[in-house]
């Protein structure tokens, strides 16, 4: 046996390590302007979750055309989950490949924490994009902390999201405006809330959120990334979830596996709210007849987690000059305007309005973001930060073991 | 190799030698892009799971072989609770599928010459894919699905919340019904091939000894059908025990299959997570294994029998 594991071993690291040459990696220039120079007439392919039709098409339709208009460069967008992203830079990464064919990364949270720590970005590079330096706040928090990982310049800010919820005002005149809210029109309408199983991403945030309400943000953001620290710190979270548990869909037995099954559930009637980590969510689902419209975002009165998401640039990036140029254009007013509007995706805009000037203000400000939905600026001022990425598995964890499976 | 054929040795003149040693190793050449393909594939690959789920993981910190992640693995808390699910929703989905396709054939066997619409009747669901079965389950059977409707429309259910649920449910009915849509056919499909190879020799012979229906089903027919059941049920149990997509998608997130558990340890951000994974691929095949072997045992104690019982 130990023969046979020698020998695989061999043969695996014979094929892995030896067949490949060793060229090295492309370089980014120096300063905008050289990359603006070099990139014009290439293509630049971004990869990132392809899974939404609006942001697909804010890609494909409002980005893609300008970026060729004004600087020449050709967009290639290649749908792929983030996770699938990292197994393959993981594996070129093994392989030595150092020339990849990934430009442009859709990344943030643990999956950023993973990128940057086993080395699979390129940077740090934000200060060499000129609309970064020009727009973005640098005191910011989500400009140097990705869910409390510090940043140091390996991603860009592309949008802002935030954790909603959505419910039907013909059904439900009174939102619950807190934790214990919530428990009291769970007991009032048995078995017509619930929230998506953690690791879902939606989920998982609700599951946080509630954790903010019971014991506050400080605590758990002061407690340690160990799982008996953690555990001691959101018990009595978990004891309310459990609490919750008794009025929830199937009393509990068993929850939806994702966010996107939780919405169906709303728009069928089954349930009474529906929530989602895009605020403007609601608006597109009224506006697709999916949802009635009589709908209604709203949030918790002592405020919702939200979050930032960023581009990056992998380490074997082919095109690094166009890369840059790329995120350049992401965060232009004018993309983030269009990104904004809810015909295109309603995504919450990254840029300083202290450093627009009067006209980019009112370009910002006049953008349709429909209806059923907050506005930003009550969205911006009732936002809640995340906790470090490396506590979020645990929580899932401790959830699954302690609410799910208890 | 070459000293040891007969064909080699004999060989005198160049000619026919080339032609003789080409048919000693017909065979193996007929063989090798078989032997080539599955050595790169699936030796290679489940290689590789090996090395991975004892540590060696390239990128992820340590690379050093240990036997950590297996135990980790089999001590935590829910492990045991997956593998019990697993061999449960195996062993219900495997066990009604074949009952149901012994029942099937033997039904289609008494009603003599079969037009040929019945025989589409199972082989259709063969050909359809695990996927569109699923999408057909859920729309038929979920809380809002065709079944329910129609239970609301009859004044059975007033809200969609009260209609039984069986999908997403822990019981795992609606994966249950996705694999017996599938293999029931396919029961079917293989036991009345069997059966009608069969019957035409022992059912005159064994009226003329004067046996009734009854007794030619359960002394003649399910004993010599013995074997093929069983191989029936080991490949239906062997391929419900390591599919992924039906639980994935419609089992409940409270308990995993192990198949399901791998998926959720491989997609941690966390890369020595992927160890964790590894360590439940090799547990499924050496459980798979585990059946294979027993399988092949089984048929040889059978085989043995009826050649005994036949002298």
């Amino acid at each position: 046996m130990k023969k046979i594991i020698i020998f695989l071993a061999v043969v695996l690291s014979v094929v892995l390590f030896t067949a490949c040459a060793r060229p090295t990696a492309t370089v980014a220039p120096n300063n905008f302007a050289d990359a603006l120079r070099t990139a014009r007439g290439k293509t630049v392919t971004f990869y990132g979750w392809g899974g939404s039709t609006a942001v697909n098409s804010w890609f494909d339709n409002v980005v893609a055309p300008a970026l060729q208009a004004e600087h020449g460069i050709t967009l290639r967008r290649v749908p792929m989950n983030i996770d699938e992203i990292l197994n393959k830079l993981t594996t070129e990464k093994q392989a030595n490949k150092m020339r990849g064919d990934i430009d442009v990364i859709w990344i943030n949270g643990e999956n950023f924490y993973t990128a940057k720590t086993q080395g699979l970005l390129y940077g740090p590079f934000a200060s060499r994009v000129d609309n970064f330096t020009r727009l973005i706040d640098p005191e910011a928090p989500d400009t140097n902390f990705d869910f409390g990982v510090p940043i140091e310049g390996m991603s860009v800010p592309l949008g802002r999201a935030q954790l909603v919820f959505v419910s039907d005002t013909a059904r439900l005149p009174v939102f619950p405006a807190s934790a214990q809210a919530l428990l009291a029109a769970a007991r009032a309408n048995p078995g017509q809330f619930t929230y998506a199983a953690p690791p879902d991403f939606t989920g998982s945030a609700f599951v946080r959120n509630i954790i903010y309400e019971i014991v506050g943000f400080d605590a758990i953001n002061n407690a340690p990334a160990e799982k008996e620290a953690i555990y001691n710190v959101i018990r009595p979270a978990l004891d309310f979830l459990n609490e919750l548990e008794k009025y929830l869909w199937e009393g509990g037995r068993t929850y939806p596996a994702d966010t996107p099954t939780l919405s169906r559930m709303f728009a069928e009637g089954q349930l009474l709210w529906t929530m989602s980590y895009t605020p403007l969510y609601a608006a597109r689902k009224i506006a697709n007849n999916e949802f009635p419209p009589t709908s209604q975002t709203f949030l918790f009165e002592r405020g919702n987690i939200g979050n930032t998401h960023y581009v990056a640039i992998p380490f074997n990036a082919p095109a690094k000059d166009a890369a840059l140029v790329l995120i350049h254009q992401l965060i232009s007013v004018a993309m983030q305007a269009e990104k904004l509007d809810v015909n295109n995706w309603g995504d919450l805009p990254v840029l300083d309005l202290a450093r627009l000037t009067a006209e980019e203000r009112t370009k910002l400000q006049g953008v349709d973001s429909g209806r059923g939905v907050l506005p930003v600026d009550e969205l911006l001022r009732r936002r809640l930060p995340e906790v470090h990425a490396r506590k979020i598995a645990i929580i899932e964890e401790l959830w699954q073991e302690h609410v799910l499976r208890r | 190799m070459q000293e040891k054929s007969p064909l080699s040795r004999s060989c005198g003149k160049n000619t026919s030698c080339a032609g003789r040693l080409y048919a000693a190793w017909r065979p193996y050449i007929l063989v090798a892009p078989l032997v080539i393909f599955m050595g790169l594939t699936f030796v290679l690959a489940l290689g590789s799971a090996v090395l991975q789920s004892l540590g060696f993981v390239p990128g992820a910190a340590a690379n050093v072989l240990t036997l950590r992640f297996y135990r980790e693995v089999l001590l935590e808390s829910d492990f045991l609770t997956s593998l019990s699910y697993t061999i449960y929703i195996a062993l219900v989905a495997t066990l009604l599928s074949n009952l149901l396709g012994v029942m099937v054939a033997f039904v289609m066997l008494s009603m003599g010459q079969r037009p040929k619409w019945q025989r589409l009747l199972y082989q259709v669901p063969i050909v359809i894919p695990h996927l569109v079965v699923i999408v057909l389950v859920f729309h038929f059977f979920s809380q809002t699905g065709v079944a329910s409707r129609l239970a609301y429309w009859l004044g059975c259910i007033t809200h969609p919340n009260q209609f039984p649920l069986l999908v997403f449910d822990r019981l795992g009915i609606g994966i249950v019904l996705v694999y017996l849509y599938k293999q029931v056919p396919f029961a079917t499909m293989i036991v009345a091939g069997t059966l009608e190879n069969i019957s035409a020799r022992f059912k005159e012979a064994a009226y003329n000894l004067g046996a009734g229906r009854l007794q030619l089903c359960t002394q003649i027919l399910l004993p010599l059908l013995g074997p093929t059941i069983l191989s029936v049920f080991l490949i239906t149990f062997a391929f419900t025990f390591g599919a992924f997509e039906v639980p994935f998608l419609i089992g409940t997130p409270a308990w995993n299959m192990l198949p399901v558990k791998a998926f959720f340890y491989y997609m941690r951000p966390d890369l020595t997570y992927r160890a964790s994974s590894m360590v439940i691929n090799v547990l499924i095949t050496v459980i798979s294994l585990g059946f294979a072997i027993a399988y092949s045992h089984i048929l040889a104690l059978i085989q043995r029998q009826t050649e005994g019982g036949e002298r």
